[in-house]
């Protein structure tokens, strides 16, 4: 009998069945390997679902993504931005390591409120909201930070936790702040400076490449029960597995869903989980070199999307000679619903608002593409709840895994070090005998 | 001058001197005019040069009029201007301050900490640090200062301090600054707060700050002018009569020397430590307490150019060490009639004191080098008048000792009917608008005790 069970063929899935020793088979419902970091192939153009760029900060995790893509990546530096409607102007990301460019007034602002905040430092924060202010003053805050939090988190950064935030939100010194608002700073801020993607084949190539090192994936096969007692998994062919470990990459609100016998508050929590969702549209553009970024943001409400990026500069060859890509990134949730009719149209008129795309540019593809879970969302009771449902799940031989198994704010090699991380938990246990 | 002050203005006289005047006044500066014009007693002035105006003299050669000293006026009491207004209200003129600082090869607004925009990223940012530091450790209104470096690091923080507040203060007042208090300081200088100074850092700022934004400034005969209109309004006013010799004993003092007056009431304008020095078997302790006053001296160098417009400022602050002068002065900017037509002048501003030491006889030279390097002047310029004016008393330095010392003294000397009034003889850092006020609130005591 096969001993684990590895449901999603995603980063952390394909990861977990790379590190494992025992014997193992991989179930994914899609009919290509990796999850969220799948790759749309349109003509000649490729698209991720959501842009991804590689940063790893682990060093085993580095090496193992080095030696999967072989030669097929590139280092780039990072090119963030952030586009100001009001004054129409580009300035770098982060927004708090680079005022300069803003009106005096506003870069003022921002310092005197960065002063005034260091003079409390003992006034600890309780939401993210608050953590915002305390770290970056009300100036920082209100005319970025916050705007922008509520738009990419669909919700108020006063019902958020900010455990989350560690690196994610680059902090700085007084004189960083100084630096960047009293000249164009060219220094980089922030925990992805500089990133890696593949070549060819777009992000996709990274689980492709993982795919040639592991075995027993069987796609198109969706889970519909999860049965307890009988450790089996059952699949919507009606086909049945027994498991004696589970790993489970799915998002823990639907692998809740199909374990036949779940507690009631364990339901409970699981249905007080937040996450966004990301509505991407893509578009190919009959013009080269449209811009020099990778990604920029919008916290204006003037746009329905707070970000965008540019395939085309994360590697040449995601795009025909000649063309140009972009993808957007609409966040949505229950707190904020979005209309997705003419959307693609909607989304062309606010880059042409933004002076990004020309109105007799002519769009030669364009995908919508939906990511129903795109962000986990820490709100307030996040921990407690995602510590129930974990409880519950390891109790009964099943191993969350990976971002929306963890439920936590992954990128790519978290998710690979979270399989790792699985494998060797369930590597140990055999090994010891202790089942 | 008028013809009528001319009239005035006279020699000291032999037979009008045994028709005693109950009060004398020492100096005719604007501390003594001020006590002379508000009197309603019969008095004599004294005056030792020939001519009034003392610290606020102004020379004239070859069509160039040079003050003793830069100075502007900015009277801000309703009744010194309306005074001013009376006297010489045509040949006034109000004008907007064009004080800047040269350093590092750029020149920037003053005062300094306001106006930080166009220094290099570095600098700009040493002081902004410097200053949100120094307002994190001590407040944004910090008190109990030990002395005037204490002060300056303390109130604009080590960035301000190191690119000009130390230097220049070095410079001007040729003392070392933890040996200075902060009595002088009033509001003399300008605090700005942090918010201004982000202003000043983050863009070229127009406005001007500080207690002399505008200031007034006579358009003929330089400030001199303001001082040589207050004569018709006065009685007995005596030039070249200076006061060589003053016995406590007999109430009397010796004009030049020789002639010999009694007085009732003697007010003192003159430097505290030259009235002290001629007063007959004064006791020791008084001599002491008078060796204990510090001062700054001043040397005035005066270039004339053959070059029409040399530059547009009124006035520029040097703090940097390469460069001899602390200030320079171009008063032609103030009014056209301080120099010949197609001709500018520039005036340097040098102190010493004992702590620094200035050569005179190569002052002039070092002068000219420091302003082809400042770029003021061009290497083939043509220099058409050189000329050097000694302030020997320029500043009161508000070391820890001068309070006491100058009380002591003052104390002693009023027992004895002798009055301090005003910038010298009291030992102050007072302007012209408080040297007048000085000399009024002297004249009104003085009318109230003799009637």
């Amino acid at each position: 009998m096969t001993k684990v069970i590895i449901l999603g063929a995603g980063l952390s899935g394909l990861s977990a069945a790379y590190h494992l020793k025992e014997n193992y088979e991989i179930f994914d419902k899609d009919e290509k390997v990796g999850g969220l970091c799948r790759s749309i192939k349109i003509g000649d153009f490729i698209f991720d679902y959501g842009p991804h760029i590689l940063f790893p900060k682990d060093e085993y995790i580095a090496k193992l993504i080095r030696r999967l893509l072989n030669r097929n990546f590139h280092h780039q530096r990072r090119e963030a931005w952030i586009y100001h409607k009001l004054y129409d102007i580009y300035t770098r990301f982060p927004f708090q390591s680079h005022l300069y460019g803003l009106p005096v007034s506003v870069v003022k602002e921002c310092i005197l409120g960065f002063f005034n905040a260091l003079k409390n430092p003992d006034k600890k924060p309780e939401d993210y909201e608050e953590w915002i202010i305390w770290n970056f003053g009300e100036g920082i805050a209100e005319y970025l930070m916050i705007p922008y939090a509520k738009k990419i988190w669909t919700m108020h950064p006063g019902n958020m936790s900010f455990e989350w935030v560690w690196n994610r939100v680059p902090r700085l010194s007084l004189e960083e702040l100084l630096e960047g608002a009293l000249h164009d700073n060219p220094k980089l801020f922030g925990f992805n400076t500089e990133f890696w993607y593949p070549l060819h084949g777009g992000i996709e190539a990274l689980p492709l490449a993982f795919l040639s090192e592991v075995k027993n994936v069987n796609l198109k096969m969706e889970v519909s029960k999860v049965y307890l007692s009988k450790k089996c998994v059952e699949f919507n062919n009606n086909k049945k597995v027994l498991f004696e470990k589970l790993i489970s990459t799915l998002p823990l609100p639907e692998i809740i869903k199909y374990i036949d016998d779940v507690p009631n508050e364990v339901k409970k929590a699981s249905q007080e989980l937040e996450n966004n969702s990301v509505y991407c549209v893509n578009l190919g553009i009959e013009r080269e070199r449209i811009s020099p970024y990778h990604y920029v943001y919008f916290y204006e409400p003037d746009f329905l999307f707070h970000r965008i990026s540019y395939p085309m500069n994360f590697s040449k060859h995601t795009v025909p000679k000649g063309c140009s890509s972009i993808s957007t990134e609409t966040s949505y949730s229950k707190y904020k619903k979005i209309s997705k009719e003419n959307i693609i149209e909607r989304v062309v008129e606010d880059l042409i608002k933004a002076k990004i795309l020309f109105p007799d540019d002519k769009i030669v593809v364009s995908d919508a593409t939906d990511l129903r879970y795109a962000y986990v969302i820490y709100d307030r009771n996040h921990r407690k709840n995602v510590n129930k449902i974990h409880d519950f799940l390891r109790k009964n031989s099943i191993f969350p895994c990976g971002r929306f198994g963890e439920w936590e704010y992954f990128n790519m090699d978290h998710s690979i070090a979270s399989g790792k991380r699985i494998a060797e938990e369930i590597n140990t246990i055999y090994s010891k005998g202790i089942l | 001058m008028g013809k009528e002050s001319q009239k005035k203005l006279t020699p000291f006289i032999v037979k009008e001197f045994f028709k005693l005047n109950p009060i004398s006044i020492l100096g005719a500066g604007p501390t003594g005019l001020s006590t002379g014009y508000y009197l309603r007693k019969n008095y004599s002035i004294l005056e030792k040069n020939n001519e009034v105006g003392g610290g606020c003299r102004t020379e004239k050669i070859n069509g160039f009029s040079f003050d003793h000293g830069g100075h502007i006026f900015y009277p801000k009491k309703k009744e010194i201007q309306a005074l001013i207004n009376k006297f010489v209200k045509d040949n006034l003129k109000c004008m907007p301050r064009e004080a800047w600082v040269y350093s590092k090869d750029i020149y920037t607004r003053y005062p300094f900490q306001a106006n930080l925009y166009g220094h290099s990223i570095q600098v700009v940012k040493e002081c902004l640090l410097g200053l949100m530091k120094a307002k994190l450790k001590f407040g944004e209104k910090p008190n109990n200062f030990t002395d005037f470096e204490d002060f300056i690091y303390k109130v604009f923080g080590d960035g301000i301090a190191k690119h000009f507040m130390i230097p220049f203060n070095l410079k001007q007042w040729a003392v070392p600054l933890n040996k200075m208090t902060l009595e002088w300081m009033g509001k003399f200088i300008p605090l700005p707060t942090l918010e201004e100074v982000l202003d000043g850092s983050l863009k070229m700022s127009p406005r001007c700050m500080g207690i002399n934004a505008n200031f007034i400034y006579p358009q003929k005969g330089g400030i001199q002018s303001i001082f040589d209109s207050f004569i018709p309004f006065l009685q007995n006013l005596h030039i070249k009569s200076e006061v060589t010799y003053v016995s406590l004993k007999n109430k009397s003092f010796e004009i030049n020397g020789q002639k010999k007056c009694f007085y009732e009431k003697l007010v003192s304008t003159i430097p505290l430590p030259e009235l002290v020095r001629i007063i007959k078997s004064i006791p020791s302790e008084i001599r002491l307490a008078s060796e204990k006053l510090r001062w700054t001296s001043l040397f005035v160098v005066n270039i004339g150019i053959d070059r029409p417009a040399i530059s547009n400022k009124h006035r520029v602050y040097y703090p940097e060490e390469k460069y001899i002068f602390h200030k320079l002065g171009y008063y032609q900017n103030q009014s056209p009639y301080m120099v010949p037509n197609g001709k500018s002048a520039v005036s340097a501003e040098i102190s010493f004191s004992k702590n620094r030491l200035i050569n005179e006889d190569t002052l002039i030279e070092r002068t000219i080098k420091d302003l082809i390097k400042a770029r003021v002047l061009y290497p083939d310029d043509k220099i058409v008048l050189t000329h050097i004016i000694t302030i020997p008393y320029a500043y009161a330095i508000y070391d820890h000792q001068r309070k006491k010392a100058v009380s002591f003294i003052k104390q002693f000397l009023e027992k004895n009917d002798i009055y301090l009034c005003g910038r010298y003889a009291q030992w102050e850092y007072q302007n012209m608008e408080q040297n007048i006020l000085a000399g009024k609130a002297m004249a009104e005591k003085l009318n109230a005790e003799i009637e």
